[in-house]
């Protein structure tokens, strides 16, 4: 048929009851940016990876309730020796082996989540639409928050919720009831400096490739520096400075770990606070000048 | 199917209101609009590489705040209903968009559910708006792989796929071979035809804009030089005579010029002139009288260019350097 015989359908969203949805207008964002993501094989891989310390940690409380258990048997003897407690530093202990996989898998979400719109033009479409810049990028967080608590907060309420079937009776829970909640908020200190940083370099840089090497430039610079500064000014307090560090004490905090740096958590907060704001200032800027087409 | 006169009748007539508008990048002013008024139909937004037409639409679009200024569309202010007005337009920018890994499929489905549509009707709307475009069999394939052409119709495509009242494109023939710009000039012309799609065509490419606009906007160095119906100003320019004749030019210059009317050298010897509200038997008594015979007097054949160029004359003389924003 020749196109000037076809025609489109008539869409009016005030007469259609699709028209609610339009409330959030970040959500097909997100669903697309997961769609996408899903479809690529070495995000797949990463997934499977990432889940790998769900699973062996998974094992260990099962091998501490049950195998050792047994009365009788080798295994169960062998465990017994092996000094595992399923407490509140086990958990954070998951938490922060589970980071370092999790980082990778926000790295690779994120690395092109903002610089392929931006550099193939598709933004100024995106922004044409009934979408504000604040959509738009609560859209991008979303994903990749998202993303990192579903990998780290998630397995851990599994895994306690794990522990506690797996426990005789309810005198866990009374002593532990809050190591859910500083999961919880481990998990977003974590992934939210993670996100808002991994974006802001994405959104600064042209490829997706550059903005992984942004990101772990500036991870490695940022160690190397606190190191320094560190062994010059010859006081550990000063290695808060470097991120991963704080949201380690902040961690430990939060699970009441002992930790090796003798300085407070708010000082280790406020590093994390002030990476997520940088990031998030960043990103704000740059999508604005994307918007005006500077 | 919604007809033009419905489109009169039932909605804004008026779809563009531009009232003080003063866009600055810095310190330069890169636009600077005492008024602008456009009514519906195929509209054609004129002017030089780096006059203010992108940032005209880009400001229009709601992308640049302006400094001052009210800017309405569909009788709505920019300023407080941004998102309603941008869910009743498309917008083709000038710039090539692509993505690597989606088919066009893909990415119209997604532009319609960032407009509002339930998932299935903007997918629904995805096929046919494709295929009403022209890229029924292709559209599976990634746009990454897309021919210039192609990847125009789809950005044609994405503007229209949530079925917009008003479309602005930006260049939307650039580039393309003259098969596939005619084919999208035709896709556009019937876009206000049969779909009563008001559209406004911002380009620099005079033959498109004569091809298909009933109206024109001619904007040179931020500023609008002109303004009206295609025809009208094609109309208005046909005061030009062509006059040919046997006889001393020189005096037939000056018995001219004795009844009010100026001419100048044209090519082959003959002489330009504006009739004004004169008529051309003024001419043919003046040339009389400077004892010559008449051979050729004809309105002189004028183009949209001619037109055009007049009208940024004044910009040029301005010497505003508007530098490609």
């Amino acid at each position: 048929m020749p196109v000037f015989k076809q025609s489109y359908p008539t869409w009016r969203p005030d007469r259609r009851a699709g028209a609610q949805r339009t409330r959030v207008r970040w959500l097909p964002i997100v669903r697309r940016e997961l769609e996408q993501l899903v479809s690529q094989r070495g995000f797949k891989v990463l997934l499977v990876v990432a889940a790998l310390p769900v699973l062996v940690h998974l094992l260990q409380i099962y091998s501490v309730n049950k195998l050792a258990a047994e009365p009788n048997g080798d295994l169960a003897a062998m465990l017994r020796n092996v000094a595992i407690t399923i407490d509140a530093e086990f958990f954070f202990g998951f938490l922060h082996v589970q980071t370092y996989f999790v980082f990778v898998l926000m790295l690779y979400a994120s690395s092109g989540l903002l610089c392929d719109d931006i550099r193939l033009n598709l933004a100024e479409v995106y922004f044409s639409k009934p979408l504000t810049k604040r959509d738009y990028l609560l859209g991008k967080v979303v994903t990749v928050v998202g993303l990192g608590l579903t990998y780290t907060a998630l397995p851990a309420l599994f895994l306690f919720g794990a522990q506690l079937m797996m426990v005789p009776d309810a005198e866990y829970l009374r002593a532990n009831w809050w190591v859910p909640l500083s999961s919880l908020a481990f998990a977003l200190v974590f992934v939210i400096p993670t996100a808002f940083a991994t974006l802001a370099c994405s959104a600064l840089t042209s490829s997706r490739r550059y903005a992984a090497a942004a990101v772990i430039t500036l991870l490695v610079a940022n160690g190397f520096v606190a190191t320094l500064l560190s062994d010059i000014l010859n006081r550990r307090s000063v290695s808060i400075i470097n991120v991963p560090e704080a949201m380690g004490r902040v961690g430990e905090s939060l699970f009441s770990v002992e930790s090796y740096i003798p300085l407070g958590w708010p000082w280790a907060m406020a590093v994390v606070v002030g990476v997520a704001v940088i990031g998030c200032t960043v990103l704000v800027h740059r999508i604005n000048r994307v918007e005006a087409g500077l | 199917m919604i007809s033009h006169s419905e489109l009169a009748d039932g909605r804004e007539t008026r779809i563009l209101e531009v009232e003080n508008l003063q866009v600055a990048y810095g310190d330069f002013i890169a636009l600077e609009l005492d008024e602008l008024t456009l009514g519906t139909g195929t509209i054609g937004l004129l002017g030089p590489n780096g006059a203010g037409k992108s940032t005209l639409l880009r400001t229009i679009m709601g992308f640049r705040k302006p400094r001052r200024g009210t800017v309405k569309v569909l009788g709505l202010d920019m300023s407080q209903h941004l998102l309603k007005v941008r869910q009743r337009i498309g917008y083709v920018p000038e710039n090539d968009v692509m993505s690597p890994t989606r088919s066009a499929v893909s990415f119209v489905a997604y532009c319609g559910e960032l407009c509002g549509m339930p998932r299935n009707d903007a997918l629904q709307a995805t096929h046919q708006v494709l295929n009403y475009v022209g890229l029924g069999d292709e559209r599976y394939r990634k746009i990454s792989t897309y021919s210039l052409g192609m990847r125009q119709r789809v950005k044609l495509a994405q503007a229209l796929v949530h079925d917009p009242e008003l479309v602005f494109l930006d260049e939307p023939t650039n580039g393309l071979d003259p098969r596939a710009r005619q084919d999208m000039l035709r896709l556009i012309r019937e876009l206000n035809e049969r779909r009563g799609v008001t559209v406004v065509l911002s380009t620099h490419l005079l033959p498109d804009v004569e091809a298909i606009c009933d109206e024109v906007v001619v904007i040179g160095a931020g500023r609008k030089r002109c303004q009206g119906r295609l025809d009208e100003l094609l109309a208005s320019a046909n005061q030009r005579y062509e006059l040919g004749f046997v006889g001393d030019p020189e005096r037939v210059r000056q018995s001219l010029s004795a009844c009010g009317l100026e001419s100048e050298l044209g090519l082959k010897g003959r002489l330009v002139l504006d009739l004004g509200i004169r008529s051309p038997s003024d001419v043919v008594l003046a040339v009389r009288e400077a004892g010559a015979e008449i051979r050729h007097l004809a309105p002189l054949q004028q183009r949209l260019e001619e037109v055009f160029l007049a009208a940024v004359k004044d910009a040029k003389r301005e010497g505003v350097a508007h530098a490609g924003l």
